[in-house]
């Protein structure tokens, strides 16, 4: 086991929440001011000369230096009685917030990470306690049980048992997504039972929204004790409390005010500070990066560079020495770039994540984040927009520069119809009648090349597909006519065969409109069929600039030309040496698998239809130390396919046989994990972000008893490229990656046989795609381990793997030797897939524009063959 | 839809169910109803304790206890109270009417000012607006209900001193005699109302705001609210349709989960107050270890409780698509 923190640059996500927290003024005050009113309340009375019921012969004074809150009606010193008060309010609200956050916890985690019918208890039970208002059960309660004798403990009792739920719903919500993180189910695959899992994984990540309703909880439980204790339910006299305090000095408002006053102002110093200090611990648990308001992002002015450049004729945008810098960086995110577009070219701006290409984009929209600042000019159509109002942007944002965002399922608005999103668009220009905009969105749509478009104007966007929603959002671009059309990343969220059409219909709209475009992606295969000129951008800086077909056939800069290198050449693929296939036992044996799925009841859905067919029958043989790459598109069935094979799911029919054993039980899967191991997708999500790279590698040794993990951790370390001193290190101070490998080496910790590959290399930047992959070869041939990889993407797939496996629909239809699959594809679809991906060569990329796309599959002449596999898995 | 409302109903009455069974069980065990007649001095005769027992059902055990209480309360009778001539449906019903004047008329008044300080303070994130608007709320939300209550009421009878007037009501729902023309009778009920209705309002639309303010700060760094400023869209269209409508899904849940509390709240408002609303029926009954009074109280906010839940439910099918189409 790792040592923890020894390198001194190493810090605990913990660590940093405190010192985030020390940073913020007004939780610091909090704190601050309820540790003196702690203190007092714990050792005041030891201090104070007089006791909370002593009978002083000062009645109703005010405060005095003798008594510095003044006296009651029987001579009482209000500060000792007061001090009394918060001793018994605090203690009741301390214990009831720990109670009530450790009964919720216990609840939450199981209900969030067992789910079902355990879920669906605990749920109803929440809803239960939940139609009771506390006070009236916790006054008859409290009542029944002060009397015969229970003091303090019972009232605690009670509110924290009617407490817990608030607690409990929280951390079930936050359960439910940990159980879907990548981590979580990478623990279940190693082997891990499920409370190792609620212990080591669920409860430490959920431990700071625990630590914040639990403070918070505190201040919730004063208001309902003193609150009692007013109605006279809660402490009873002689022993006091600051509600009972209020209560007895009611009708003193006006005479005695200091009675009344000293109390209420202690309550709401208390509750305050306890409210300031639970919302510092959740802005330092969480710290979000400041969120966007686009509304005032106009607030961010340019300043005028001194002397406006030369300008370029006709040119649509200019921007020159332009710069935008964020406080607290050390370089600028984008630093003096000189970029036109002319009139009805397309100019293509590539780079990897971090190179500044979206802030350019944003800033010729106007809508620079709050906190950068941007010098230089910017005009378009030779206007100087740098200053604009918000009404004043209005004059171009939508008429003359329509923008696309990358993820369509998130940029058209969820509650409003496609037609009302229509309409508010085309009334930008002025008024227009609901008849006329359903005409003009209509003809859009139907341009758009968009099946039964006076229907889908009726609809809301979740019941679209991603493509279909991405050209409702093209055609809404068209609907001015503009001059620019901003695409930023237009394909990256979808699946490459939608890629292509949306690529044709984001020409049309740009022949149809005549509208000049700016081409934003990091894909530079992308870019040689859509682009008239490219730039290429690396650290805030276009460090290449030129007309496509001679940025693809000369690269002048080494970026570019690596760049360059690490698209993948799906036509050039010529794979010479086929590796024989080893005959003998398989490793891993898939027959028959079938994986089906309910959809829920709702209106217009038969009870046959509900039946998602995610898996149909599905067949395989895995040789040791071969490498078959499945690959298909989002709802291909390729995720369930992995995932039934790691046993996260059960299989509806069929078997997994792994080393000769079917692995139906939970027995044969322990057995199984020790030889098995997974990769995920995102490198981010896949690491527990509370455990060290240490604690991490040791996990799987752990659950099998393994001996000398350390020694192993170094080892697997060396092998995926990463240094020793590594161990003592916390994920989140590595960079993608680095990180992937950190996975890969968790992988490979137990000398496993098959190494699953979720989509390894797909969250990352190209040219970090490139050094995973190398790895990932480099470590088969090393260490002789099989692989079964999973990807959407057929170059990754082509290149790392021996056979080919294409999946559509939940089915497999077409398996064979790699050079087969690409060369010569024995199934239609294949042939769709092949012909969707970009080639990096803009004749070629132009050539094939020429002849048209394959015809797609499945089409209603050739449709996808039924499922007839029955059985139904909830 | 309305099978929606349907399935949720039968949910809710299931709850319901339950619930009562729970409440009815522990309140029952909690305490002896008959405690303060078996501690008197000089000692009450056997008989007339054993009377009293079979007159409130106490020989027999729980859960058939709980059977006759159901049958009666489904038929209208909410059982016998300790007190002999005590008829408990018929002295709650009225009471009921004047809590729910005040729940109701906070509620709403409440959920307007969170909307609007709330989306006032996220459209105006970290400038004086929020910092004000922030601060108060959470001043507001660290106040206690009753001394908040206490304070106001004071201050009001102050206020009518100085002014020599009754400017402000400061005791009981309603003048006595109450006026007897409609008009007048609104309008007295109405003044009676200001004061409580601030108390209740203040305290629940403070932390509501807050969520509001959540609400509407995620809702504007969403993709949609980025695309809908890029097609040119005016900003109050912007904020109206864009921003808010999907805001309002946050707020209506914690409106309906926080209605128990507000409950609680009223009862402590109108105790202070001296008004005859639920809070003085079930003090009294609590300080009566009257268990079928109680029990008729709780079922009463049980229910209201349920029902809102219910409303709550349709809101979010009005205001989110998704549930509407049943896929969210």
């Amino acid at each position: 086991m790792a040592k923890p923190s020894s390198a001194p640059r190493s810090y605990s996500r913990f660590a940093m929440a405190l010192r985030r927290f020390r940073a913020n003024p007004m939780a610091m005050i909090g704190l601050a001011i309820l540790v003196a009113l702690v203190a007092v309340a714990i050792f005041g009375p030891m201090l104070w000369m007089y006791g909370y019921a002593d009978i002083t012969p000062d009645l109703s004074q005010p405060p005095s230096w003798a008594h510095p809150l003044g006296t009651d009606t029987l001579g009482r010193d209000m500060l000792a009685m007061a001090m009394r008060g918060m001793q018994q309010s605090l203690l009741i609200a301390g214990t009831v917030a720990l109670l009530a956050s450790l009964l919720g916890t216990v609840l939450g985690v199981i209900s969030g990470y067992l789910g079902g019918i355990i879920d669906a208890s605990i749920m109803r039970l929440v809803d239960l306690v939940l139609t009771i208002p506390t006070i009236a059960l916790a006054a008859f309660l409290g009542n029944a049980m002060s009397n015969s004798g229970v003091s303090w403990l019972g009232l605690s009792l009670v509110l924290g048992a009617l407490f817990w739920t608030s607690v409990a719903r929280l951390v079930r919500g936050v359960s439910l997504s940990l159980r879907e993180m990548p981590y979580i189910k990478a623990a279940k695959v190693m082997g891990a039972g499920p409370v190792r899992i609620m212990a080591r994984h669920m409860i430490p990540n959920v431990a700071d929204h625990i630590i914040v309703s639990t403070a918070l909880l505190v201040g919730v439980a004063i208001l309902s004790e003193t609150g009692l204790s007013f109605l006279g339910f809660g402490v009873r006299p002689p022993d006091t409390s600051l509600g009972l305090l209020i209560s007895n000095a009611q009708t003193a408002v006006m005479t005695r005010p200091w009675l009344f006053y000293a109390p209420g102002i202690l309550i709401i110093l208390i509750v305050l500070s306890i409210n300031y200090v639970g919302e510092g611990l959740r802005d330092a648990f969480n710290p979000k990066a400041a969120p966007t308001n686009p509304l005032v992002a106009h607030r961010t002015r340019l300043r005028h560079a001194a002397q406006p450049l030369a300008r370029q004729p006709d040119s649509v945008v200019e921007l020159s020495g332009f710069r935008v810098t964020f406080p607290n960086a050390d370089r600028p995110a984008v630093d003096g770039i000189d970029l036109h577009i002319g009139r009805g070219e397309v100019l293509a701006l590539v780079g990897e994540s971090g190179s500044g290409k979206s802030l350019t984009s944003l800033a010729i929209a106007g809508l620079l984040p709050v906190g950068a600042e941007a010098s230089g000019t910017v005009l378009i159509d030779g206007q100087d927009v740098t200053g604009l109002s918000f009404a004043q942007w209005r004059q171009y944002r939508g008429r003359r520069i329509a923008t696309i965002l990358q993820d369509p399922s998130t940029s058209l608005n969820p509650v409003l119809t496609i037609g009302a999103q229509f309409h508010e668009t085309l009334a930008v220009a002025g008024r227009i009648s609901r008849a006329e905009s359903r005409k003009r969105a209509t003809e859009l749509m139907t341009l758009m090349a968009i099946r039964d478009p006076e229907s889908r104007l009726d609809q809301y966007p979740h019941q679209m597909s991603g493509g279909i929603r991405q050209r409702v959002v093209i055609a809404m671009a068209m609907v001015h006519k503009p001059e620019l059309i901003i695409a930023d990343e237009p394909t990256t969220a979808l699946d490459v065969t939608v890629q292509a059409q949306v690529l044709e219909s984001l020409r049309i709209a740009r022949e149809r409109t005549g509208a000049a475009m700016l081409f934003i992606t990091h894909d530079l295969a992308l870019v040689a069929g859509v682009a008239d000129r490219v730039a290429v951008m690396r650290e805030g800086r276009i460090i290449e600039q030129k007309p496509v077909h001679e940025l693809f056939a000369a690269p002048e800069h080494d970026y570019t030309e690596h760049l360059l290198s690490l698209a993948p050449r799906l036509d050039l693929v010529v794979k010479a040496e086929v590796v024989p296939v080893p005959r003998g036992e398989p490793l891993l044996r898939v027959d028959g698998l079938s994986r089906h799925f309910l959809r829920p009841r709702s209106k217009g859905v038969s009870e046959s239809d509900r039946v998602i067919h995610a898996l149909c029958n599905v067949s395989f043989d895995l040789m040791p130390g071969e490498t078959l790459g499945i690959v298909g598109e989002s709802g291909s069935g390729k995720t369930t396919l992995l995932n039934t094979v790691l046993g996260l799911f059960t299989p509806s029919a069929g078997r997994v046989i792994f080393q000769g054993e079917e692995l139906a039980t939970p027995q044969a899967r322990l057995k199984a994990s020790r030889d098995m191991s997974v990769v995920f997708q995102d490198p981010y999500a896949s690491l527990d972000p509370r455990m060290t790279v240490g604690e991490l590698l040791a996990e799987p040794a752990q659950t099998h008893g393994g001996q000398n993990a350390a020694q192993r951790a170094r080892t697997v370390l060396d092998q995926v490229r990463l240094p020793a001193s590594s161990l003592d290190r916390f994920p989140h101070e590595f960079s993608g990656g680095q990180r992937q490998r950190i996975a890969i080496a968790r992988a490979l910790m137990l000398e496993p046989k098959l190494v699953v590959l979720d989509e390894p290399v797909s969250a990352l930047d190209v040219s970090i795609q490139r050094d995973i992959m190398v790895l990932l070869g480099e470590l088969k041939r090393e260490l002789g381990v099989a692989y079964l990889l999973v990807a959407h993407d057929l170059a990754v797939v082509a290149e790392l793997s021996d056979r080919i496996g294409v999946m559509y629909g939940g089915q497999m239809l077409e398996l064979g030797e790699t050079a087969q699959v690409i060369g010569a594809p024995s199934h239609a679809y294949t042939g769709v897939l092949l012909d969707a991906v970009p080639v990096p060569d803009p004749t070629t990329e132009r050539q094939r524009h020429a002849r048209g796309r394959v015809q797609s599959w499945p089409t209603p002449a050739d449709p996808l063959p039924a499922c007839t596999v029955s059985g139904v898995h909830k | 839809m309305l099978a929606l409302i349907g399935q949720r109903l039968v949910n809710s009455l299931a709850i319901l169910l339950v619930s009562t069974f729970v409440v009815f069980t522990l309140v029952a065990l909690a305490g002896d109803p008959l405690g303060e007649l078996r501690d008197r001095q000089p000692p009450v005769p056997d008989n007339v304790i054993a009377a009293e027992e079979a007159r409130l059902g106490l020989d027999q055990p729980i859960p058939l206890r709980y059977v006759t209480w159901l049958t009666g309360v489904v038929q209208g009778d909410f059982g016998p109270s300790v007190k002999p001539n005590q008829n408990i449906g018929a002295e709650l019903a009225p009471r009921v009417g004047v809590t729910l004047r005040l729940v109701t008329t906070a509620i709403v008044i409440a959920t307007l000012l969170a909307l609007i300080a709330g989306t006032v303070a996220a459209l105006y994130r970290n400038r004086i607006a929020d910092h004000l608007i922030s601060t108060s709320a959470f001043i507001l939300i660290a106040l206690p209900s009753f001394w908040l209550a206490v304070l106001l009421k004071q201050g009001g009878i102050a206020l009518n001193k100085a002014a020599n007037a009754r400017i402000l009501f400061t005791i009981g729902d309603v003048s006595v005699p109450a006026p007897k023309d409609f008009l007048p009778l609104m309008l007295d009920m109405a003044g009676h109302l200001i004061l409580p209705t601030i108390v209740l309002t203040m305290i629940h639309f403070a932390s509501w705001s807050r969520y509001q303010r959540t609400a509407v700060v995620e809702s504007l760094s969403s993709d949609h609210v980025r695309f809908a400023v890029l097609r040119g869209l005016s900003r109050n269209r912007i904020v109206g349709a864009h921003v808010m409508r999907p805001a309002l899904i946050p707020i209506v849940t914690v409106v309906a989960l926080d209605l128990p509390a507000l409950l609680s709240g009223a009862v402590i408002t109108e105790t202070v107050f001296q008004w005859r609303g639920m809070g003085g029926f079930l003090l009294e009954s609590i300080a009566n270890r009257d268990a079928n009074a109680v029990m008729a109280w709780l079922l009463v906010a049980a229910a209201a409780v349920v029902f809102f839940n219910l409303l709550a439910d349709i809101v979010y099918a009005i205001v989110d698509p998704r549930v509407r189409y049943g896929q969210a």
